[in-house]
């Protein structure tokens, strides 16, 4: 396939999802409602605290809960969904390859996480209206756009890992406060006990919300550095499980036949 | 005793049917890691915040709102869940009144309810120190026992308003994050602005998590048996409120043949 070929197919499932998944009751409470309710819980929470910690912790925290909520919720889910429908069999043997059908599914759904993360951040500005700091705007934009970039990753693995492993739907109703501890969204990840921080940093999310709030605090060029390719990395460790595993994926499909089989 | 036998049995099978297609790694993930994830979360949070190494209050308060789980999971969704099944007109059409039909089912999830506020307060007790006396243990279950009868009342009236929907997911889930950010668990109620507080007022497990709380810093319940009273003429009139509405349905679809339409 040529390259062209890869975006448009890209390009209409991510069109098409975008449209699908919002017609789901779960994942309209995940990008429209939760949002405002895990701000409005943190903003409770954080109300009495610095500017910084509000910042960091309530405006920026509760976007990526919700970000990772609607990652939760469907990508994560959605080849389970397909297989649910009967049509992952369908997806599979098209022939835009099945990689770039799911890949275009999660970047619709990551679409609507950014949106929910704008929510959130709204919300949280105009209910609590307290001021927001920003020390390093520069900064701020890379890492949410590698943090985006990372979730893509992250979501994209988890599909891949979920193919195989079958348990989406039990996970996906289990990882979302296990990732919000372990990543330090609303609190730092020092105050965990040392034995469970190693974990962490195999987690992209935990970077990107130290490059965002370098970005909010300011700091030394160095720390800047060390966790912006930190998150690289992490990311592009995902990448190459991705890729791992949708060819594992495409071998066991073709030899024990049970793509469609829960 | 045979109208006793018959609900136990009627309880007994329609949480079978609940969780009879769950495995038991995918039971335990539902019922005991999720509920553990969550409450660890949000006690992490207040940790962190309010700066405090005795975390009772919010073990106390993220352990009662575990009850959510059973009252809008459970109840909550089980006229929707037959609806789907298309189950819902034979159990009208049946010579027994609905009551006798729907009432074990939530004394059933009020039940598992304690049990899930149990398996919270234990994981505080492993996790963060959480110690609760034998004295203490006996008021304690009977709050709590009051808080998810108290639940389940409002599980029961958000289930029956859920026929009215065609997906009850959006309802579901916002009427537990109600509970988790307006029964005063992670921040006192007082922050709350002046309408929401009312709200709160008239939300069951607000009284039963101050109660506990109380009860924990050495305060007899025979004081403060106000709050117990208030807590159950909540779950009270939340369950009548709902099975009102659930027989105006009843009705209204019989006239229009309307019942199972969505």
């Amino acid at each position: 396939m040529q390259f062209k070929d890869i975006l448009q197919v890209v390009l209409s499932s991510c069109k098409n999802q975008f449209y699908m998944s919002i017609g789901r009751a779960t994942f309209q409470f995940c990008v429209l409602a939760q949002p405002i309710v895990y701000g409005f819980i943190l903003g409770m929470m954080y109300l009495d605290q610095s500017n910084e910690a509000f910042t960091i912790y309530v405006l920026m925290g509760s976007g990526i809960v919700s970000f990772w909520s609607s990652i939760c919720f469907s990508s994560a889910s959605d080849i389970n969904r397909e297989r649910f429908y009967g049509t992952l069999e369908n997806i599979f043997v098209a022939p835009g390859r099945f990689e770039w059908i799911i890949l275009g599914k999660v970047i619709g759904n990551t679409i609507w996480g950014v949106i929910s993360m704008m929510i959130s951040a709204c919300f949280v500005l105009i209910f609590f209206n307290k001021s927001i700091v920003v020390s390093n705007i520069g900064l701020l934009i890379i890492g949410l756009i590698l943090m985006v970039v990372s979730f893509v990753a992250i979501a994209f693995m988890l599909a891949g890992l979920f193919t195989l492993s079958r348990s989406a739907r039990v996970l996906m109703n289990c990882m979302e406060h296990p990732i919000y501890i372990l990543c330090g969204v609303v609190f730092p990840v020092e105050i965990l006990p040392g034995f469970i921080q190693p974990i962490s940093y195999i987690l992209s999310p935990t970077w990107a919300v130290k490059v965002l709030r370098l970005a909010v605090v300011g700091g030394p060029l160095n720390d800047v550095r060390y966790y912006l390719i930190g998150l690289v990395s992490v990311t592009v460790i995902y990448i190459v499980i991705s890729a791992l595993s949708f060819k594992l994926i495409d071998k066991r499909a073709r030899v024990n036949a049970t793509l469609g089989v829960y | 005793m045979d109208l006793f036998k018959r609900a136990i049995r009627k309880a007994v099978v329609s949480y079978k049917g609940l969780f009879g297609m769950y495995s038991l790694k995918a039971y335990i993930m539902v019922e005991i890691i999720g509920p553990v994830f969550q409450l660890s979360f949000f006690t992490l949070v207040a940790g962190y915040v309010y700066k405090t190494d005795d975390l009772s209050p919010w073990i106390i308060g993220n352990a009662m709102v575990l009850t959510y789980m059973n009252a809008f999971f459970g109840v909550g969704a089980q006229f929707v869940q037959e609806r789907f099944m298309g189950t819902l007109k034979l159990l009208i059409a049946v010579p027994s009144n609905s009551l006798g039909i729907f009432l074990p089912r939530v004394i059933v999830h009020t039940l598992d309810g304690v049990i899930s506020v149990l398996i919270g307060l234990m994981a505080g007790m492993i996790f963060f120190g959480f110690k609760l006396s034998i004295v203490q243990l006996i008021p304690f279950l009977i709050v709590i026992l009051v808080a998810s009868f108290s639940a389940m009342g409002l599980g029961l009236l958000i289930g029956s308003l859920g026929l009215l929907t065609r997906d009850v997911n959006m309802l579901l889930n916002l009427a537990s994050m109600a509970l988790l950010s307006l029964t005063g668990a992670n921040f006192e109620i007082e922050r709350l602005p002046i309408f929401l507080q009312g709200v709160s007022n008239l939300l069951p497990l607000t009284r039963s998590i101050t109660l506990c709380r109380l009860i924990y810093s050495g305060a007899n319940i025979t004081n403060h048996m106000d709050l117990l009273f208030g807590e159950f003429l909540i779950g009270l009139s939340l369950s009548l409120a709902g099975f009102a509405v659930f027989k105006t349905l009843e009705r209204v679809a019989r006239v229009k043949g309307t019942l199972d339409l969505y």
